[in-house]
This record gives C-alpha cells, sequence and structure tokens, in this order.
C-alpha cells in the first residue's frame, strides 16, 4: 500500500458496515467490567437510561455527518474554526484519544496477564497488539474500517455462549430481585457515568464524513447502538442471573470467569478462546487510534497538505507503543492506579461522548449563520 | 472496447497495425538493408536455418527459414508446390494464405523467422509466409483440477487452441481478444481476453495498463507473467486462479472477469479474483445445490482445520492441558509419557518429515510413488511412534490435517497453508491459544488489506456483497443467480437474456 492511500476515500464505506462499527466501538473493556460495577439488578435502568441518551447522541453524530460539510475530511472544519484554532483542539483530542488507547489496550491486556498467562510479561502482549494495530492501520483507513466486519465476526458469537447460563439450573430468576428498586439507589450517578463512558466511541467516526460517500447513516449509527444496548443488558443479566448480587460484587470480571463453567466435551476451559476473541475489536480500535493521532499530530505540525507518509505512522507506532509501555511499567501496576485510570477515562471518554454533538450543534450554527450572511450581502 | 480504445488510442493503435494484413504501400516498402546475405549473416552458426533458391517463371526467388521452426508439411504443400508449379508472375501472388505478412527490416524479417515464418525474397519484394511448426500434445483431461462429472478437456500449450476452445463456450464477438508479446527473449505471446458490455472497464484498463508494463526477459509460465502482474507481492496468497479447465475459464469471463493466456503453459491467469473463489471447483455447479453447498462448506472447515489442528494440538500440550477434559488427558498423557521433547519439536519434526515425502512424492517417477506412500506413511510414522520421537495422538493429527488441506481445490492455495502452519505452531509453542488467535487475527488483518487488480480479496465479507453470498460458502440453485457477482463491478449485472443487451 501507497503511503499516500492511507486517508484514501475514493472508495465509501458500506452503510450498514457503520452500524457494526459503532457497537464494536462500544462494546470493549468497559463492557467486560461492568457486571462488577452495577450489581444490583435494578441497575438494568441505568443502562437503558444510559442507553437511550446515548442513542439522542449518536442521532446528532449521524445528522452531523450527513451535513455536506463534512465531505471533504479536516478541510470542511477549517472555515468555521481556523487553522490556529484547529491546532489548538487537536491538543485535547491527543489527550483525549491516548487516553482510550490507554484503557482499551491496557485493559485487555491487563485480561489476558490475568487469566491466561500470569507467567508472561504485559509488556509482551502490549507491543504484540501493538504491532497488530500498526500492521491493520498501514494498510489505510479504508481497510482498517472495512475491518470492523472481521472484528464483530470474531467477537460477537461469545453472545451465543452464555445463553447457556441463562436457562435453569445455571441461572437462578431469584437473583433479578429486587428489579425495582426500593429505594434510591446510592452511586446512580457515577453508575450512570460509567455506563455513559462505556457507551462512548462512535464519536470518533465524526472525521470520517469522506468514507461515508455522503450516505444518510443516522439510522445505522442507531441500529448499531441498539445491538450494543442490546449486549449490555444482556450480559448485565447473564452475570446477574448466575452470580446474584452479593457474590457478583467480590468476582472479578465476572464475565470472563463465568465462562469457565462451561464444559465442552471435548475443552473444558472456554475463556482460553473467548478472551482471545476480544482481540479483534482491540486491534480494530488500536488501529483507528494509531491513525487518528498520526492525523491529529499532522494537523498539529502543520503538516495537512503533505501527503500523509508511511515513516510518520512508523513513529506514531513508535512513540504511542513506548508511551503504553511507560504506563505499564510505572503507571498501571496495581488496583488503585487502575481504578484511577477507569475514573480518568470515564469522566474524559464521558465528556468527549457529550460534548461531541455539542460542537456539531455549535458548527451547524456558525454555518446557518454564514449562509444567512452570505444571503444578506 | 469503445471505451478502451478512446482511453489507451496509442496502445490501440499499435495493436491493430500488427493485425493488419500488409496491403498499403507504406506497409510494403522493404528497407534496403533487407537482404538474404544479411540474415544469414544474423543466423551465422544457427545450423537449422536454412536458404532455398528457386526459379519461379524465370525470376529468381528465395526462401529463408529455420527448420526447427516451422511446419515441413505446410512449406510444401502451402509454398514449395504453388511456386514451382504455379503460373504466376509473381510470388507473393502463388502463395494463397492468410498468414501472409510484410517484412518492412531486418530486424522485423529476424522477429519474424523466430516466430515460425518463411521469409520469401522475390523480385524487389520480401514477405513472411507464417507456417509456425504446432507442436503440442492432444488434448488431455485436467490432472489438477480432475472431477468425476462434467468437461473433460484442458487447456494446453498452443495459444490458438486453447482460444478455440474458449471461444467454442462463448461463440460471442463481445468476447475481445488482444495480443501483447512479452520477455525480451522469450518473445511470449499473451492473450488477454474479457468479454465487452460485460467486464468492468476500469479492470481493463488496469489490465492493460498492468500487461503493457512488463518488462523482463523471458515468461516460460503464466506464473512468471502473474508475478508482474499481482499488487502484492508480498503475500502468501496466490492473487490470480491458475487454471487449465477451459470451462472454469469460461465462467470466470461471462462473470465479468479477465483472463490471461499465456503461449507454452497450459494454465490461464484469472483476475480478480476472491479468497472465496479459490475454494470452488467446477463440479459444484454440477452437483445438486445442496451437494455442492454441504461439500464446499467442507473445504472452508477442511482448511481452517488443517492451519490449526497442530498448532491447537501444541497450544493444549504446552501450556493448556487443564483445559483438556480428564479422560482424553490420560490418553494424551499415555501418549506422551515416554517422548523425550517438548510438544512444539515433536510437531516440528513430523511437520517437517511429512513436508519432505510430500515434496519427494511430486518429484519422484510414478512408479516410484507407492513405494514412497508405503515408507511414508508405515515405516516413517510407525518407527516415529515405537522409537518415542512422536506422540500417536499427534500422528493422528497431522495425517487428518495433511488430508484435510487436499480439500481446497486450489494447489496454490493448499501450499499457502502450509506457511501458516508453520508460523501458528510457532505462535502456539510461545503463546497458546491466544499466539494462534493471534496469529488468525494477522492473517485475517493481511487478507482484508489484499487486493487482486485493486478489488478487495476478500470480498464478499468484507466489502460486504450480500448478493455474492448465494454463490461463496454454498451454492444456491442457479436460477436463484440472476446477477453477476456484485463484487466484480460487471457492466451488466443481469445474466438474464433482456436485460443484457
Amino acid at each position: 500500500m501507497k503511503s499516500s492511500s492511507l486517508f484514501a476515500h475514493d472508495k465509501p464505506l458500506q452503510p450498514w458496515m457503520w452500524a457494526v462499527l459503532v457497537n464494536r466501538m462500544q462494546v470493549g473493556y468497559f463492557m467486560l467490567i461492568l457486571p462488577n460495577v452495577l450489581v444490583q439488578p435494578y441497575m438494568v435502568w441505568i443502562i437503558l437510561l444510559a442507553g437511550c441518551l446515548a442513542l439522542l447522541n449518536l442521532w446528532v453524530i449521524g445528522k452531523g455527518l450527513e451535513a455536506s460539510y463534512q465531505q471533504h475530511e479536516t478541510e470542511g472544519w477549517r472555515p468555521f474554526m481556523g487553522s490556529v484554532w484547529m491546532r489548538v483542539l487537536m491538543v485535547p483530542c491527543l489527550v483525549i484519544m491516548l487516553l482510550k488507547l490507554t484503557i482499551v489496550v491496557k485493559g485487555y491486556v491487563g485480561i489476558v496477564h490475568q487469566i491466561l498467562f500470569p507467567s508472561v510479561n504485559t509488556g509482551t502482549f502490549i507491543v504484540l497488539m501493538m504491532f497488530a494495530g500498526y500492521y491493520l492501520a498501514k494498510h489505510g483507513m479504508w481497510t482498517v474500517l472495512r475491518f470492523g466486519v472481521i472484528a464483530f465476526l470474531m467477537s460477537a458469537w461469545i453472545l451465543v455462549l452464555y445463553g447457556y447460563f441463562l436457562l435453569p439450573p445455571e441461572a437462578n430468576y431469584s437473583h433479578l430481585y429486587p428489579i425495582i428498586p426500593l429505594q434510591w439507589p446510592s452511586h446512580w450517578l457515577e453508575s450512570l457515568l460509567f455506563v455513559w463512558a462505556a457507551f462512548a466511541g462512535p464519536e470518533y467516526f465524526v472525521v470520517l464524513g469522506p468514507w461515508t460517500g455522503g450516505k444518510p447513516l443516522t439510522k445505522y449509527f442507531l441500529a448499531g447502538h441498539v445491538v450494543s444496548l442490546f449486549e449490555y443488558v444482556y450480559f448485565f443479566f447473564v452475570s446477574l442471573l448466575f452470580f446474584g448480587s452479593p457474590y457478583l460484587k467480590t468476582v472479578d470480571i465476572a464475565l470472563i470467569q463465568l465462562v469457565r463453567y462451561i464444559q465442552l466435551p471435548f475443552f473444558e476451559r472456554v475463556e482460553m478462546i473467548v478472551v482471545p476473541a476480544y482481540m479483534a475489536p482491540v486491534v480494530l480500535v488500536i488501529a483507528l487510534l494509531m491513525l487518528y493521532v498520526y492525523g491529529a499530530l499532522r494537523i498539529l505540525l502543520k503538516r495537512i497538505r503533505k501527503p500523509p507518509h508511511a515513516g510518520g505512522l512508523f513513529m506514531v507506532f513508535l512513540a504511542v507503543g513506548g508511551y503504553l509501555l511507560i504506563v505499564d511499567r510505572w503507571l498501571w501496576t496495581s488496583e488503585i492506579q487502575r481504578r484511577m485510570w477507569e475514573q480518568l477515562q470515564m469522566v474524559v471518554g464521558g465528556a468527549s461522548f457529550a460534548l461531541t454533538p455539542a460542537l456539531f450543534l455549535v458548527l451547524h450554527a456558525m454555518q446557518s449563520r454564514r449562509r444567512k450572511s452570505e444571503k444578506a450581502q | 472496447m469503445n471505451i478502451l480504445r478512446r482511453l489507451f488510442p496509442a496502445m490501440f493503435s499499435a495493436f491493430h497495425a500488427k493485425d493488419e494484413p500488409a496491403h498499403g504501400d507504406e506497409q510494403t516498402r522493404t528497407d534496403s538493408s533487407l537482404s538474404v546475405e544479411e540474415l544469414q549473416k544474423r543466423f551465422c552458426h544457427v545450423h537449422d536455418a536454412c536458404v532455398k533458391e528457386l526459379q519461379v517463371n524465370a525470376q529468381a526467388v528465395t526462401l529463408f527459414y529455420v527448420r526447427s521452426l516451422i511446419d515441413a508439411e505446410q512449406l510444401r504443400e502451402g509454398i514449395l508446390l504453388p511456386l514451382v508449379h504455379g503460373d504466376y508472375d509473381c510470388a507473393s501472388r502463388a502463395i494463397i494464405s492468410d498468414q501472409v505478412k510484410p517484412v518492412p527490416n531486418l530486424e522485423k524479417a529476424i522477429e519474424q523467422t523466430l516466430q515460425g515464418a518463411v521469409i520469401v525474397f522475390g523480385e524487389g519484394q520480401v514477405f513472411a509466409v507464417h507456417i509456425p511448426s504446432t507442436i503440442s500434445r492432444s488434448i488431455e483431461s485436467s490432472e489438477q483440477e480432475a472431477i468425476v462429472y462434467g468437461p473433460k478437456d484442458s487447456l494446453s500449450e498452443q495459444l490458438d487452441q486453447n482460444l478455440t476452445m474458449i471461444r467454442r463456450r462463448l461463440p460471442v464477438p463481445e468476447l475481445k481478444y488482444c495480443l501483447f508479446t512479452l520477455g525480451t527473449l522469450s518473445k511470449t505471446n499473451v492473450a488477454l481476453l474479457y468479454i465487452e458490455g460485460i467486464a468492468n472497464p476500469e479492470n481493463i484498463r488496469l489490465a492493460f495498463e498492468k500487461t503493457s508494463n512488463i518488462d523482463f526477459d523471458v515468461f516460460f509460465d503464466s506464473s512468471h507473467v502473474s508475478a508482474f502482474l499481482e499488487d502484492h507481492m508480498g503475500s502468501v496468497f496466490p492473487q490470480f486462479q491458475q487454471t487449465d479447465r477451459p470451462d472454469a475459464v469460461a465462467a470466470a469471463l461471462a462473470s465479468g472477469k479477465i483472463v490471461w493466456l499465456v503461449a507454452n503453459t497450459p494454465f490461464a491467469l484469472i483476475a480478480p479474483v476472491t479468497f472465496f473463489d479459490l475454494f470452488q471447483s467446477p463440479e459444484d455447479y454440477i452437483h445438486r445445490w445442496m451437494v455442492s453447498s454441504f461439500l464446499r462448506s467442507l473445504r472452508f472447515f477442511a482448511f481452517l482445520f488443517a492451519i490449526v489442528l497442530t498448532p491447537v494440538y501444541v497450544a493444549l500440550t504446552t501450556h493448556h492441558y487443564y483445559s483438556i477434559p480428564l479422560e482424553v488427558l490420560y490418553l494424551l498423557m499415555e501418549s506422551r509419557s515416554e517422548i523425550p521433547f517438548t510438544p512444539i519439536w515433536e510437531a516440528m519434526f513430523m511437520l517437517l518429515t511429512l513436508e519432505i515425502l510430500k515434496e519427494a512424492s511430486l518429484r519422484m517417477p510414478t512408479k516410484s510413488g507407492q513405494t514412497l506412500g508405503i515408507v511414508g506413511g508405515i515405516v516413517v510414522g510407525q518407527a516415529a511412534v515405537e522409537a518415542n520421537v512422536a506422540s500417536n495422538i499427534l500422528i493422528i493429527h497431522i495425517a487428518v490435517s495433511a488430508i484435510a488441506s487436499f480439500l481446497v481445490p486450489n494447489y496454490l492455495m493448499t501450499n499457502s497453508s502450509k506457511l501458516i502452519q508453520f508460523a501458528l505452531l510457532i505462535l502456539a509453542a510461545w503463546l497458546g491459544m491466544w499466539g494462534i488467535i493471534f496469529g488468525m487475527v494477522w492473517v485475517l488483518i493481511h487478507l482484508t488489506g489484499l487486493t487482486s487488480l485493486k478489488q478487495p480479496y476478500f470480498a464478499p465479507l468484507t466489502p460486504m456483497y450480500w448478493r455474492d453470498w448465494k454463490d461463496t460458502i454454498v451454492r444456491l440453485p442457479l436460477k436463484m443467480m440472476k446477477q453477476r457477482p456484485g463484487h466484480l463491478r460487471p457492466v451488466a449485472k443481469s445474466r438474464m437474456k433482456k436485460e443484457i443487451r
């Protein structure tokens, strides 16, 4: 692949593939740890509430993408923001992206380390995951987006596997009591923010207008999100039905621990397949964010007019890989530090998900005002 | 064709200049340096180069040819007898053939002589009569893609014969054929075929562009040509389908693909192809659709089985032995109890032995093949177990995966799977199941990024073409395949008569 085709957008992505991408961006590390955070059965309403709010958010994002000013990559933003403000905006964007990468990679690698290979250094997995992400990113944005289908197929089947826990005797439906809270739940706002942040991810698509081919995508965004919402509720119920609230609190990464109870006639530890299968969506996010970081750096360093270079992407790979290894070695080594990163992502990820539609609305208002003034002249 | 003519005016003028007969004054004008003596000088020490001098109605006529390149029967019947016994005032009128071509200069004369022409020097006229020797084997059935039912003929080394077989299957004027001569030394004729009005013009343009840009000295096989046409040279997967079945070539043309026929090789090249195309067999369309669907699904499963079965054994026995049910674990422990090697070395040794046996069976004479089978299958396998070099269970794994790999109809794909298997084996020994799936993800990324003639190799999966799934992993009834594959972006989408024209 030629380096100049990293951001080539001569072929639009098929509309329904956006649904798959939205879905895979939303089901990540936070979904796996969600049952341990919510615990109580009535917290399902929190998931539904956050899901409905996210639905509105995605509707705005979808509509924003359909707007014509998004059809020319970041050029479309420049007339409204100016190149200086664009560069200023890139600084927080880079921070948000690096934080997302940290949570996605380190969260997944932590699970692999804990469940599969406690004896292997987490750095090894980080390096391998980064290599896979770089290899995908090297093929260009169009291939990365198409890989969404593979990521979906490689990980969506896991949903079916958990169906085993929906039926008695594994499922104890009395664990669903109380589904209606007897009193106002404590920490409800924190839980809502957690679920909201878990649904974050599709806001990264706002700059992918050129790959939409100008087609209306809102319904596909919403469809993808509805599937994600179903998965969240499904996995929450499954872990609740099996473990019950009191025991669920004490189980670490309940969804993965749950799989250990499945015994096939020829294979008894299904988590050996389930945990690696989640690798594909993680690689997808790494590749996407790596291209985003490279794009942001090109804007920041005033290189947007020059064609993208494969060497530039490689430098980003080295820099991001180095950053993740530093985080792994010094900044995410204990449970307390893990909680701190999760809290940080909860706030920053949630805020970026919430603010992106607002940014769209502002840009839309600016565009309308400009049109009016042009008509008046 | 008109589209191409507009896109490549220079190229088309060049092609047609080659094919047009020599009637114009410009083309019959001969360079003064062209003479029999000059030709003889250039063919000095070429002992089958012949000069024959004749008298035709008091005119001296000289023939120059290379004996081993021409058809002696045609020389006698078509040239010598008409010249000697005919009553014509000039040599060119005596010879009635559509293969008479002008010879404007010495270089052209040399080129045509080497293509099997007789250069005729008459009174102020020089022309070439093409009577190439057609040494060829008879039309036989395909060895590589043998089928039980269906057409038995296969392509041969003769380009014209191959074209005839394809044209008989597709007798339409829309089947276009352009000839390229590739190789500065081999001068290999390469025919590019497509159906105008079905094949995508962008694909045709790209095929012309890539073929005309080829620059190399020799081309002895279609694989050599494909090496210059492929988009990714660093891939283990074949980006062109190679087949010697004319029915497969005709089917590919009818679906909107482009075909290259290379002289002196029976294997045609087909592009654009997808990963899934390489699992199809012409017999799929002969069986009942349910049987075909089952067999095709089985091939995909077998391919996966062939590449992961041995690595999974290594992963389980090295890292995840606690994943194996207790009853099976006892068997495995018993089988491996006296083996001094780790699973990776055990598997690596046996896999390499198998590959050596497979390679040897290809190179050895047919009669020795049976002996090799006995030596390989019984002696090596049995001895390896008895000598505690490999476990019984591993031997079963390797045998099953070897048999499974042969279910893939495309031999090039079968060979590709070997490399993937070895890579997965190393990853399995290092990181167990996680390593195997990491390797699989890597292969899937590679397949997603791969293209064949700039078209996605992993279509119709990604990008997804729902309609094409009727003929991918399953094969639905032909009546339901009313449209050509969408991923080929054909001009005429429908296969139905009314909508094509």
